[in-house]
C-alpha cells in the first residue's frame, strides 16, 4: 500500500507538472513565433534594403509550397521579393552550425544577376563573446553581399582567426544554400544524394554482383557481402565533433576498392572538408588492407583537421581489422601497449639485465617518474607538458656511459598530427641515440624533425629531457658546477654627475652570465655613493650562481662633480637598433634614455646630426597575459608631445619578426581605446593630448581585444604627457 | 511555549535576519555569475521570486499528502517545472532578458535557496506563511545581488542601469570580472559582519545594564 502510495504521488505530480507545461507552451509558442515571425520579416524587407513599416512597392511572399524540398536538408523556407509584382529576388531560409548547431540565417539572391544580396542571422547558439560577436557584426555579414554564386560557393569569404568555426559553418550553409537555388531556381542538375552515392559506389565497386546482408559489427553498421568476396561496409565514427558521421568502404582480394564519405557533423571548413575531398577518398583506392589499416591514411593538402584524421584512422583500424580477420582469416594485428613497448626498449637498451629501481638514492625531480639501473646504465620515465597543458605526457630514455643508449615516447597528450607526430617520429627519437649526454645540453635539447612545427611540444619536451640530463649529470655521475659567473661592465652609462643628480638604474651598468643559471643576481655597493657631495667613489658589482661559485668582482668608478656635465649619448643595443629600422625612419642615430618605469622597458630617442630629438621610442610589454612575454609594443611619438606617429607590434621580440598591425591605420578599429585613439589623432586641435583632456575622453576599451597591450600603450602615454620625452629642456 | 512568528517577522526574516545572500550564504552561484549588471541581478531576482514563491505555496498546500520517502523528488520535479515555465514565460515575454540570464535562468532549479526554503519552511507550514517566506526571501536574495550588482556595475562600468556616471579611467575594470565578484561580495559580507556583531554588541550591553 505504502509503494503504491509512492508511485501514485509521484505520477500525479509528473503529470500535474506537464501538464502546466503544455499549457503554458501553448501560450507562449505563438507569442514567440509571432516574435521571430516578425523579426524574419523585418529582416526579409531590410536585405533589400527597403524600409518594413513603409515597404511601398515592394512586397515579400513565402513561396516555400512553390519550391521542391531541399535533399541537402538545409533550405528550410523560400520568399520572393517582389517589386510593383516584378519578382527581383529570392530569400532563402537556411540552418547551419558552427560551433553549436541552431545558426538559422537568411540568404537574399538578386534574381536576375544572382548574386548574393545580404545575409542576414536570425537565431545562433554560438559562444559569447566570440562567435555569437562575430555573427552580431553586420561588416561580417556584409562580406557575403553582392558576391557571385561561384565564389561563395567556391572560395567564399576569408573567416576571421579566432572564430573559424562559426565562419566555415556559415559559408558552409550558404553554399548549400546557392547550391539549392541553383537547382530550384536556375534548373540546375540536382546534386547527388547520400543515398543515390552509396548505390553507385556499390555499383562501382562491385560491378553489379548481388551484396547480401551480412550484419554489423560494433561500429561498422551495415556488412554486405558478394558471392565473390566482395565486402561492403557502411561504419560510423566520431572525430571533432561527439555526433557520428558515417563513410562507406568496399573490399576485394585484400585490397580496398574504395571510400566515401555519406555524411558528415565534422567542422565545416576543417574536417568537414577533408573526409569530402576527392583526394582524401583516393588515398585508400587500391590499398592493400592490411597495410592500409597499420598506416592510416593522410590529411590532404591544405587541410590541419587533425583531429578528424585521427578519428577517421582509428575507426580504419576497426573496419579494415574486421575485414582482416573475417574475410582474410588473418590474425588480428598485434598493437603495442605502452606498458609493452617500455618493457621491449628495457630489454633491448640493457641486454636483458634486471633493472633495480635506484630513485630513491638521489633527489626527487618534479620531470621524473622513474629511475632503474642496470650494470651502469640508467632507465628514465620522464613526464612533460607541451601544448596540452591539462595532461601529463611521457617518454622514457636510456642512458649509459654518458651516452644516450634510446628515446621514445611512451603516452602523449599532444595534437594528434602536430606535437604526436613530432615526438613519436623515429627521426625525433633518433637524434638522441649515441648522443654525448654533455653534447645535448650544449644543444640544448634536440630539434624538430622535417614537416614538424611543433613548438610548444618541442620546448615541452626539451625541458623535461634537459632535467633528465642534468640529473644524470649532476645525480649520477655527480658532475658539479664549478665555473663562477661571468660580470661585463657596460661601458656606455655615464658615470660623472652632476651634484644633486638622482642615482641611474645600477642593473643597467654590469650584467652577468653563467653556465647553469639563466638568471644572475648581480648585488652592488652603490648606496655608498653620495650624490649631494662632489667626490670620487667606487661602486663594486658582485655575483654568485646558484652553485655557490662567486665572480670576479667588478668595479666602476662614480664621479660626483660640482662643474656641469656634459649630456652622454647612450647608443641602443643592436637588437633594438634591428626594430627601430624595421619602422622605416629617416634617422638612424638612436639612443637609448636609460628610462625604465612599470611596463616601459626602454624609451630611445632618433636625433638628427646636431643631436636634435626627431623621434622619440617608447618600448613597452603587454601588462597581462594575452601576449607571450617575448611580444613588445614599440610607440613613436612626436618629440616633446604626447602625439602618437606610430604603433608596431612585434610578436616573438626575440626574433624581430614584425607584426601587420598597423602602423598608421586602423588604430580606431584595432586598438578601440578613446585615449590612444585621442593620442593617435590629437584632440581639441592641439594636436597632442593633456592630462586635462584624459578627462574628457570616455568610452569603453575593447576588453575582448588585447587590454594588456592598450594599457600598456595608455600607460605610455601617460608618461609621455607626464615627461614630454624629447622636447627642450 | 515556543511564540508563533507573525506574518511580517517571517516576510522581513528573508530580508534581514536570514538573508539568504548575505546571512545563510545560500544561491553564491547567481550571486556571483549574474551580478555584473544591475538589470540582470533584478531580472534574475524576479525570477527567483517567482519560483520560490509559487513552489513554497504549492509544496505546502501538498505537504500533508507527500509521502516522505519521496519528498525531495517531488519538490525537484515541481521547482523544474516552475522554472520550466518560467523560462517559457522569459522567452516569450522579454527575450532579452532571458538571453542576458542565459544559463543561470535554467540554473534557478538548483538554487539552493528555492530547494532549502521548500525543505526547512513550507514542508512544515501553512500556505499563507510559505507565501510570506517566499516573497521575503526572493525580495532578500534580490536585494542582496542588486546591491552586489549596484557596486560592480557603477565602479566596474561606470554606469548605473546602463547610464554613463563615472568616466572610464576611474573605472575599476576587475570589479566587472569574476574576481571582482568575489572582492565585492567578500567586503559587502564583511560590513554586513561588522554592522551586526556591532549591534549584538550594544544589545549585551544594554542587557547587562538592565541586569
Amino acid at each position: 500500500m505504502k509503494h503504491v502510495r509512492i508511485v501514485l504521488s509521484l505520477l500525479i505530480v509528473v503529470v500535474l507538472a506537464m501538464g502546466g507545461i503544455f499549457f503554458v507552451e501553448g501560450y507562449t509558442t505563438p507569442i514567440i513565433q509571432e516574435r521571430l515571425e516578425r523579426e524574419a520579416n523585418k529582416a526579409l524587407y531590410e536585405m533589400f534594403e527597403v524600409d518594413p513599416e513603409n515597404p511601398g512597392s515592394f512586397e515579400v511572399s513565402k513561396v516555400t509550397e512553390n519550391y521542391p524540398e531541399d535533399t541537402q536538408g538545409t533550405v528550410s523556407e523560400v520568399y520572393e521579393m517582389r517589386d510593383s509584382g516584378q519578382l527581383v529576388g529570392v530569400i532563402y531560409q537556411g540552418n547551419t552550425a558552427g560551433i553549436n548547431p541552431g545558426i538559422i540565417f537568411l540568404l537574399a539572391v538578386d534574381s536576375e544577376t544572382n548574386n548574393s544580396v545580404a545575409v542576414s542571422i536570425l537565431t545562433e547558439a554560438e559562444t559569447a563573446g566570440i562567435g555569437k560577436d562575430w555573427l552580431a557584426e553586420q561588416s561580417n555579414l556584409d562580406k557575403y553581399a553582392g558576391q557571385t554564386m561561384e565564389f561563395l560557393r567556391g572560395d567564399s569569404v576569408d573567416t576571421t582567426a579566432g572564430v573559424t568555426l562559426t565562419g566555415n559553418g556559415l559559408n558552409l550553409g550558404i553554399k548549400k544554400a546557392l547550391n539549392y537555388h541553383g537547382v530550384a531556381f536556375l534548373g540546375e542538375e540536382a546534386a547527388e544524394t547520400p543515398e543515390e552515392m552509396i548505390i553507385r559506389l556499390k555499383s562501382e565497386w562491385f560491378g553489379g554482383s548481388e551484396l547480401t546482408d551480412a550484419g554489423s559489427e560494433g561500429n561498422i553498421v551495415e556488412i554486405m557481402e558478394t558471392s565473390d568476396g566482395g565486402v561492403f561496409m557502411r561504419v560510423e565514427w566520431t572525430g571533432y565533433s561527439s555526433d557520428p558521421s558515417t563513410y562507406i568502404i568496399g573490399f576485394k582480394d585484400g585490397q580496398v576498392l574504395g571510400f566515401g564519405s555519406v555524411d558528415s557533423t565534422e567542422t565545416a571548413g576543417l574536417g568537414y572538408d577533408l573526409v569530402f575531398a576527392p583526394e582524401f577518398a583516393q588515398q585508400f583506392v587500391d590499398q592493400n588492407a592490411g597495410a592500409l589499416m597499420t598506416n592510416g591514411v593522410d590529411l590532404v593538402a591544405g587541410s590541419t583537421a587533425a583531429v578528424t584524421l585521427a578519428g577517421i584512422n582509428d575507426s580504419l583500424i576497426e573496419s579494415i581489422g574486421y575485414y582482416v580477420v573475417e574475410y582474410l582469416g588473418g590474425e588480428a594485428p598485434v598493437v603495442e601497449t605502452p606498458e609493452m613497448m617500455v618493457e621491449r626498449l628495457k630489454d633491448e637498451w640493457f641486454n636483458g639485465a634486471t633493472l633495480t629501481d635506484v630513485y630513491g638514492d638521489y633527489d626527487y625531480n618534479d620531470y621524473i617518474e622513474e629511475v632503474y639501473e642496470a650494470d651502469g646504465g640508467y632507465f628514465f620515465k620522464g613526464i612533460y607538458v607541451g601544448f596540452v597543458q591539462t595532461d601529463i605526457s611521457s617518454y622514457i630514455m636510456g642512458i649509459k656511459d654518458g651516452k644516450v643508449i634510446g628515446f621514445a615516447s611512451v603516452e602523449t597528450f599532444e595534437t594528434p598530427g602536430i606535437g604526436q607526430t613530432l615526438v613519436e617520429h623515429p627521426d625525433f627519437a633518433a637524434q638522441f641515440a649515441g648522443k654525448d649526454v654533455s653534447s645535448l645540453i650544449g644543444d640544448n635539447g634536440v630539434d624538430y624533425v622535417a614537416g614538424s612545427t611543433a613548438a610548444y611540444t618541442l620546448d615541452g619536451v626539451n625541458e623535461s629531457i634537459l632535467e633528465v640530463l642534468d640529473f644524470y649529470q649532476k645525480q649520477i655521475l655527480g658532475v658539479q658546477d664549478e665555473e663562477a659567473p661571468v660580470l661585463t661592465v657596460n661601458d656606455s652609462r655615464p658615470t660623472t654627475f652632476e651634484v644633486g643628480s638622482e642615482a641611474p638604474n645600477w642593473e643597467l651598468y654590469v650584467t652577468g652570465t653563467d653556465n647553469e643559471d639563466d638568471v644572475v643576481v648581480v648585488n652592488n655597493n652603490a648606496d655608498t655613493v653620495d650624490f649631494g657631495t662632489a667626490g670620487t667613489y667606487t661602486v663594486t658589482f658582485t655575483a654568485t650562481d646558484a652553485a655557490g661559485n662567486e665572480a670576479t668582482p667588478v668595479e666602476v668608478v662614480i664621479e660626483i662633480t660640482d662643474a656641469p656635465v656634459e649630456f652622454v649619448l647612450i647608443p641602443v643595443p643592436a637588437e633594438v637598433q634591428t626594430v627601430l629600422e624595421t619602422m622605416d625612419l629617416s634617422t638612424t642615430d638612436f639612443h637609448d634614455e636609460g628610462i625604465t618605469d612599470g611596463l616601459i622597458q626602454g624609451i630611445y630617442t632618433g636625433r638628427d646630426a646636431e643631436g636634435n630629438v626627431t623621434s622619440v621610442f617608447y618600448n613597452t610589454l603587454s601588462s597581462n597575459g594575452t601576449w607571450e612575454p617575448d611580444n613588445s609594443i614599440m610607440v613613436q611619438f612626436t618629440p616633446g608631445t604626447s602625439t602618437i606617429e606610430a604603433i608596431n607590434v612585434y610578436i616573438n621580440f626575440a626574433s624581430y619578426s614584425t607584426h601587420d598591425f598597423a602602423p598608421n591605420t586602423g588604430i580606431g578599429e584595432n586598438l578601440d581605446s578613446p585615449l590612444i585613439a585621442a593620442a593617435w589623432a590629437g584632440v581639441d586641435g592641439t594636436g597632442q593630448v593633456t592630462e586635462s583632456d584624459l578627462d574628457t575622453v570616455s568610452g569603453t576599451t575593447a576588453e575582448a581585444s588585447f587590454p594588456g597591450m592598450i594599457e600598456a600603450i595608455e600607460a605610455v602615454i601617460v608618461y609621455q604627457i607626464d615627461n614630454s620625452i624629447g622636447g627642450a629642456s | 511555549m515556543k511564540k508563533d512568528r507573525s506574518l511580517s517577522d517571517i516576510f522581513m526574516a528573508g530580508i534581514f535576519k536570514q538573508n539568504p545572500t548575505f546571512v545563510q550564504f545560500l544561491g553564491l552561484c547567481p550571486t556571483l555569475a549574474v551580478t555584473s549588471k544591475v538589470e540582470n541581478a533584478l531580472g534574475m531576482g524576479a525570477g527567483t521570486i517567482f519560483v520560490l514563491v509559487m513552489s513554497n505555496l504549492i509544496i505546502s498546500l501538498i505537504r500533508k499528502h507527500v509521502p516522505d520517502e519521496v519528498r525531495i523528488p517531488i519538490y525537484i520535479v515541481i521547482i523544474a517545472s516552475l522554472v520550466t515555465i518560467l523560462e517559457m514565460f522569459m522567452n516569450a515575454l522579454v527575450p532579452d532578458l532571458a538571453a542576458a540570464l542565459g544559463t543561470f535562468l535554467k540554473l534557478i532549479v538548483v538554487n539552493c535557496i528555492i530547494l532549502g526554503r521548500a525543505e526547512a519552511f513550507a514542508a512544515k507550514n501553512g500556505p499563507i506563511k510559505s507565501l510570506a517566506d517566499g516573497f521575503g526571501m526572493g525580495i532578500g536574495f534580490t536585494l542582496g545581488i542588486a546591491l552586489i550588482a549596484l557596486f560592480r556595475e557603477l565602479l566596474g562600468f561606470g554606469s548605473i542601469m546602463g547610464f554613463a556616471i563615472i568616466p572610464e579611467q576611474f573605472q575599476l575594470s576587475v570589479l566587472s570580472g569574476p574576481a571582482g565578484a568575489f572582492l565585492v561580495y567578500g567586503i559587502l559580507v564583511g560590513q554586513i559582519l561588522r554592522i551586526q556583531k556591532r549591534r549584538e554588541q550594544k544589545q549585551l550591553e544594554k542587557a547587562e545594564v538592565t541586569i
